[in-house]
C-alpha cells in the first residue's frame, strides 16, 4: 500500500470577473499522485501550474473540490476535525522562507516544542531534551535554544524550520521550495541535510519546486505540471535524461548550466504561461508547442505510459524514435 | 529605495520599540512628562501639605486666594488650595483614562482576535454588535447611564470604555484577517495546534503593535473624555476632584479669579498633549 | 587601447546603523568594455546591489560613497552634476520586480513616450514612431496594443520586456540590470536572457547583470566578477572562471551547485554563513569559511592579483 495517494482531486476558485459574474480556475485538474514509503517525489513546474494548490489539497489547508487524498489507507478528505488533527502528527510541511514560517514572536525552544506539546506527553526537562535532540539532528545546538528566528541566519533558520517538521518523525514531510529563498552555500547545506535526515530516519519526501536541478538532486520520480495537469511523471534520472514532454523539455532547456560549454538548447518557449481562467483548448500545452498539430488543439491528451514512464501527449509515440537520436 | 530599504532593514532592524524611541528626542520628552504626571498624582500626599484640602476639606479663610508663594495655584470658591486639588484631580483623570483605555482593550481585543481568526457568521456577528456600539456618541451614553444608574466615577468609566472598545476590535480583526494567511499560522494548524494556542501563541502576540499605539494615543483622549463628562456634572462628585470638574467650577469665576479654570485646564493639555505625542512617536517607531 | 566604457576604482559605500560602520562595498575595482556582457555575481549582502546603486547615485543619504575613481566614458560620476545629465541618458537601470518599477497608473505608451521627449525632444508623431520601434525591439509583440496597456495588464515577462525599452528610451549605452529575472519563470527567464543578447549584438549596448545565479552568468555573460563581503574575489572571462576557478570561494559555489549527476552525492556546502560587514577584517574576508586557510590570510590584505590573462584573484595561494 503506497503511504499516500491521491486520486483525481480537483480544486476550482472562484474568480469574480466583473461586479456579477465569476468563472472558476481549475488550480488542480485531475491529479493523480503515489508516493511510496521511503521515496522522494518531486513536483516541478513555473508559477501558476498548481503545484502549491496541490499540496495545500492534499494536506488539507483548503479543501479540494473533489477527488480522494489516501493517506496510510484513510481518505483525509472523509476525516472528522478530530481525526484529522490525530492524522497530521504525521504530516508535516517545511516552506520557502523559514522567517515567515516560524512565528516571530516564538524562541526556538518553543518553536520544536510545539508539536511535541500538541501531540505528546513530554513536558519539563524530557521536552527540552526532546527539543535539543531535534536540534542536533539538524545541525544546530542547544545555543540556540533561547533565539528567536530573526536572530539566526536565513540557513539555521531553515535548520530550525526542519527539525520542527520533524520533530514528531511524521511519516510525510512536504517540502514547499525549501531552498528558494537560501543563498547558493547555505542551499547546498541544506539540500545535505534532508539527504541525511531521509537517510536516518527512513523519511519520505514531497518536494516542490521550480528549480530543476534542485528536485532532482533529490527525487527518486519526478511529477512536471502545466496549468493544474501532470503532464509527465516517471523516474528522475530517465525523465532527465531524455524528457518525453515537449513541455518537461522546454523546462529542462530553459534551465540555465552553471557551465558555459553547454550551450543553451534550441527548444526554446514563445509565450507565457495562459490564465488559469481561459485554459487553451485540448492539450493546455499546444499554443507554446514547436510540434502542436489539429488534433492538439481539439482533444485533451490523457496520461499514458511508454516506456514505464507517464506522459499527457498524442504524439508521443510518433516523437519517440526522434527523442531517442 | 525600497530595494535597499528592505535589504537593510532586515539586517539591522532594532529589535523593539523602546529601543528605537530612546533616539526620539521627542518621544523622551513627552515621555518625561506623562512620567512627572503620574508620580505627581500616585505621591499626591507627600508634595502638598494641605493633602486634606485636596480631596475636599474647605477652607474658608483663604477664599480666592490668587497664586501666591503660600498657594502656588491660587485657592478656590471653598479657600482650598488649587495646587493640592490639581495633584489629587490628577489622581481621578488619570485613572479614568487607563481604566477606560485598558477595559477597552480588554473587551476589545479578544473579540476582534476570535472574529478574524474564525471568520464566517461569528465575525458577522461580532463585527456588527461592535458597528452598533460605535453608532453611540460616548457623551450620550454616558448621560444615559448616570441618568439610569447615577453619576459617578465608575459608570462614567464604563460609559466610555463601552462606546470605546470598537476601535480595538477592528485594529486587532484587520491584523489577525492578514497573520492567519501567513505560513507561520498555517504551519501549526497543520500541526494540529488547536485554535485557542493558535490565537493566544501565535496571532496575538503579533497583533499587538499597532494596539499599543492605538492605546497610547487614546490615554490622552480617555483623559479628555473623561475630563469632559466630569465638566458635565456625570463623572466623580464633589468634594473628590477631578481635572474636568475643576474647570466646570471654575468657568463661573473665569476671568475675575482666573486661576480656578487655568491651572486644571493646563495639566488637562499637559497630560492629553504629552499622550498624544508619546502616541505618534510610538507609531514612528512601529512603522 | 580604447577607452573602457566604464571604470570603477576603489569604491567603498559604507552605512552607519545602530549597530555601527556597515561596510558594503570595500575598495572594488571594475572595468567594463564596450558591448559587452559583465556578470556581477555574488550571495546576498555581497555588495552587488549596492554597487549599481552606487554607480546610479541613488544611495540613500544614510551611506557614503567614496571612489578614486567613477568614469562613464571618460565622464566622472563623483560630480553630481555630471552624475545627473548621465544618468537616465546613458545608463540605465532595470530591477527584478518590473511591476514596482513601473508605474500602475501610466499607459506604457504614456511612460515610453514621456521619457523619449524629455531626452531626445521629439515631436508626438516621431515619439510614436520611436516607441513603436522600442517595443519591437524588446521582442513585444503588437506594439500599438502595448502602448495602451496599463502595467497591470502585462505579464511578468513582458513588463521586464517594458521595463528594458524604457531604460533604452533614452539612448543608453550602458544598462545596468538587477537580477532582472529573478521574479521571473525560467522559460520567461531564458527569453529575456536572449534578449538581453541580443540587444548587445545589435546595438553594441553594454550590460552589467548582477545575479546571484551562476547559471545564468554562464548563458549570458562574456566576463564576470565574484563577489564576496564587497570585495571582488575573481574577476575573468566566463569560460576561464568556470572551467578553471582558482578563488576558493568560486570553487566552494560551483560545487555548492546541485545539478545533473549531483544525485546521491553530497553537495560541498561552504560552511558558515556570509559575514555581516559590520566588523572590519584586515586579512581576507573569506578566511573564516575558507578550506584552505592560512595564518596569513587573517592579517595581511590582498590585492587582486593577476594570474592569467582577464583572470585576476584575491587569495594569498597565487
Amino acid at each position: 500500500m503506497p503511504l499516500l495517494e491521491v486520486r483525481s482531486l480537483v480544486k476550482q476558485f472562484p474568480v469574480s470577473t466583473g461586479l456579477f459574474s465569476r468563472r472558476w480556475a481549475q488550480a488542480v485538474d485531475h491529479v493523480d499522485l503515489t508516493v511510496n514509503a521511503g521515496e522522494t517525489i518531486g513536483v516541478v513546474g513555473e508559477s501558476g501550474c498548481g503545484k502549491t494548490t496541490l499540496v495545500r489539497c492534499l494536506l488539507r489547508i483548503i479543501e479540494p473540490t473533489s477527488g480522494q487524498v489516501i493517506f496510510e489507507g484513510d481518505d483525509l478528505l472523509g476525516l472528522d476535525q478530530p481525526s484529522l488533527r490525530a492524522k497530521r502528527r504525521d504530516m508535516a510541511i517545511v516552506y520557502q522562507n523559514p522567517y515567515l514560517s516560524l512565528s516571530p514572536r516564538l524562541a526556538v525552544r518553543d518553536l520544536i516544542g510545539e508539536p511535541l506539546l500538541t501531540h505528546t506527553s513530554l513536558r519539563g526537562r524530557a521536552l527540552i531534551d526532546r527539543v535539543v535532540e531535534n536540534l542536533e539532528a539538524v545541525g544546530l545546538s542547544a545555543d540556540h535554544l533561547n533565539k528567536r528566528a530573526r536572530e539566526l541566519s536565513g540557513g539555521q533558520a531553515q535548520r530550525v524550520a526542519i527539525a520542527r517538521a520533524l520533530a514528531l518523525r511524521p511519516k510525510l514531510i512536504v517540502l514547499d521550495e525549501p531552498t528558494s529563498a537560501l543563498d547558493v552555500s547555505v542551499q547546498a547545506q541544506v539540500l545535505n541535510l534532508l539527504v541525511k535526515l531521509r537517510a536516518e530516519f527512513g523519511l519520505t519526501y514531497l518536494f516542490i519546486s521550480h528549480n530543476l536541478d534542485v528536485v532532482q538532486h533529490l527525487a527518486d520520480r519526478i511529477a512536471v505540471m502545466y496549468l493544474g495537469r501532470i503532464v509527465e511523471f516517471g523516474e528522475a534520472e530517465k525523465l532527465f535524461r531524455r524528457a518525453h514532454h515537449p513541455y518537461t523539455m522546454a523546462l529542462l532547456a530553459s534551465t540555465p548550466e552553471p557551465d558555459p560549454d553547454i550551450k543553451e538548447s534550441s527548444v526554446a518557449l514563445e509565450g507565457s504561461v495562459p490564465s488559469l481562467l481561459a485554459p487553451p483548448s485540448g492539450c493546455h500545452f499546444h499554443p507554446r508547442c514547436p510540434w502542436a498539430q489539429d488534433r492538439c488543439r481539439a482533444e485533451s491528451p490523457a496520461l499514458r505510459v511508454e516506456e514505464g514512464r507517464l506522459a499527457r501527449c498524442h504524439f508521443l509515440v510518433e516523437r519517440l524514435p526522434a527523442l531517442k537520436n | 529605495m525600497t530595494i535597499l530599504a528592505r535589504w537593510f532593514g532586515s539586517r539591522f532592524a532594532p529589535d523593539s520599540i523602546p529601543a528605537r524611541l530612546r533616539h526620539d528626542p521627542l518621544a523622551i520628552f513627552s515621555f518625561l512628562v506623562v512620567l512627572t504626571l503620574i508620580l505627581a498624582a500616585a505621591f499626591a500626599p507627600l508634595l502638598t501639605s494641605r493633602a486634606a484640602e485636596g480631596l475636599g476639606e474647605p477652607n474658608p479663610v483663604e477664599k480666592f486666594a490668587p497664586p501666591s508663594a503660600e498657594h502656588i495655584f491660587g485657592a478656590d470658591h471653598l479657600g482650598r488650595d488649587l495646587y493640592a486639588r490639581v495633584l489629587f484631580g490628577g489622581r481621578t483623570s488619570l485613572a479614568m483614562g487607563f481604566l477606560v483605555v485598558f477595559v477597552a482593550v480588554l473587551i476589545g481585543t479578544p473579540l476582534g482576535a476570535v472574529a478574524g481568526y474564525a471568520g464566517g457568521w461569528v465575525d458577522e456577528i461580532i463585527m456588527r454588535v461592535t458597528d452598533i456600539a460605535l453608532a453611540f456618541p460616548p457623551l450620550l451614553l454616558a448621560i444615559t447611564i448616570a441618568a439610569a444608574l447615577g453619576p459617578s466615577f465608575t459608570n462614567a468609566a464604563i460609559a466610555i470604555a463601552l462606546t470605546w472598545w470598537p476601535w480595538y476590535t477592528r485594529i486587532v480583526r484587520a491584523q489577525v484577517v492578514t497573520l492567519r494567511e501567513r505560513p507561520f499560522v498555517e504551519s501549526a494548524r497543520i500541526m494540529g495546534v488547536n485554535g485557542f494556542t493558535i490565537i493566544v501563541r501565535h496571532l496575538l502576540p503579533n497583533a499587538l503593535s499597532p494596539v499599543i499605539v492605538q492605546a497610547t494615543l487614546d490615554l490622552g483622549s480617555a483623559i479628555l473624555t473623561g475630563a469632559a463628562l466630569s465638566f458635565l456634572g456625570l463623572g466623580v462628585q464633589p468634594p473628590t476632584p477631578d481635572w474636568g470638574q475643576l474647570v466646570s467650577t471654575g468657568r463661573v469665576y473665569f476671568p475675575d479669579r482666573w486661576w480656578y479654570v487655568t491651572f486644571p485646564g493646563l495639566a488637562i493639555f499637559a497630560a492629553t498633549l504629552a499622550f498624544n505625542l508619546l502616541g505618534d512617536s510610538v507609531q514612528d517607531a512601529n512603522t | 587601447m580604447t577607452l573602457p566604457l566604464l571604470e570603477i576604482r576603489g569604491l567603498r559605500v559604507s552605512f552607519s546603523t545602530p549597530a555601527g560602520v556597515f561596510r558594503a562595498v570595500n575598495d572594488l575595482d571594475l572595468t567594463l568594455e564596450r558591448g559587452e556582457i559583465f556578470g556581477l555575481v555574488g550571495e546576498t549582502g555581497c555588495g552587488k546591489t549596492v554597487t549599481a546603486l552606487a554607480l546610479m547615485g541613488l544611495i540613500p543619504p544614510t551611506g557614503r560613497v567614496a571612489a578614486s575613481r567613477l568614469s562613464l566614458d571618460g565622464v566622472d560620476l563623483l560630480s553630481p552634476r555630471n552624475l545627473s545629465k548621465v544618468r537616465g541618458r546613458r545608463m540605465a537601470m532595470i530591477f527584478q520586480d518590473p511591476a514596482a518599477s513601473l508605474n500602475p497608473t501610466f499607459t506604457i505608451g504614456q511612460q515610453l513616450s514621456h521619457v523619449i521627449r524629455h531626452h531626445l525632444r521629439l515631436d508626438s508623431a516621431s515619439t510614436r514612431r520611436r516607441a513603436i520601434e522600442l517595443l519591437n525591439d524588446v521582442g513585444l509583440a503588437e506594439p500599438k496594443a502595448i502602448l495602451r496597456a496599463y502595467p497591470h495588464q502585462l505579464s511578468g515577462g513582458m513588463q521586464q520586456r517594458a521595463m528594458i525599452a524604457l531604460a533604452l528610451a533614452s539612448g543608453a549605452d550602458l544598462l545596468i540590470a538587477d537580477e532582472p529575472t529573478t521574479a521571473l519563470d525560467v522559460t520567461i527567464q531564458a527569453q529575456i536572457l536572449r534578449l538581453l543578447k541580443s540587444l548587445r549584438d545589435r546595438h553594441g549596448l553594454t550590460i552589467l547583470l548582477i545575479t546571484h545565479d551562476l547559471g545564468v552568468v554562464a548563458q549570458t555573460c562574456d566576463r564576470v566578477a565574484v563577489l564576496y563581503a564587497g570585495c571582488v574575489a575573481e574577476t575573468a572571462l566566463t569560460a576561464q572562471l568556470f572551467r578553471a576557478p582558482k578563488h576558493p570561494y568560486t570553487h566552494g559555489l560551483l560545487g555548492a551547485l546541485p545539478r545533473p549527476g549531483s544525485r546521491g552525492k553530497l553537495l560541498s556546502a561552504i560552511e558558515g554563513s556570509v559575514p555581516s560587514g559590520i566588523s572590519a577584517t584586515a586579512g581576507c574576508p573569506f578566511a573564516a569559511r575558507c578550506p584552505s586557510v592560512m595564518n596569513r590570510c587573517k592579517t595581511e590584505p590582498l590585492p587582486l592579483k593577476s594570474v592569467a590573462d582577464a583572470h585576476a584573484v584575491a587569495c594569498h595561494l597565487y
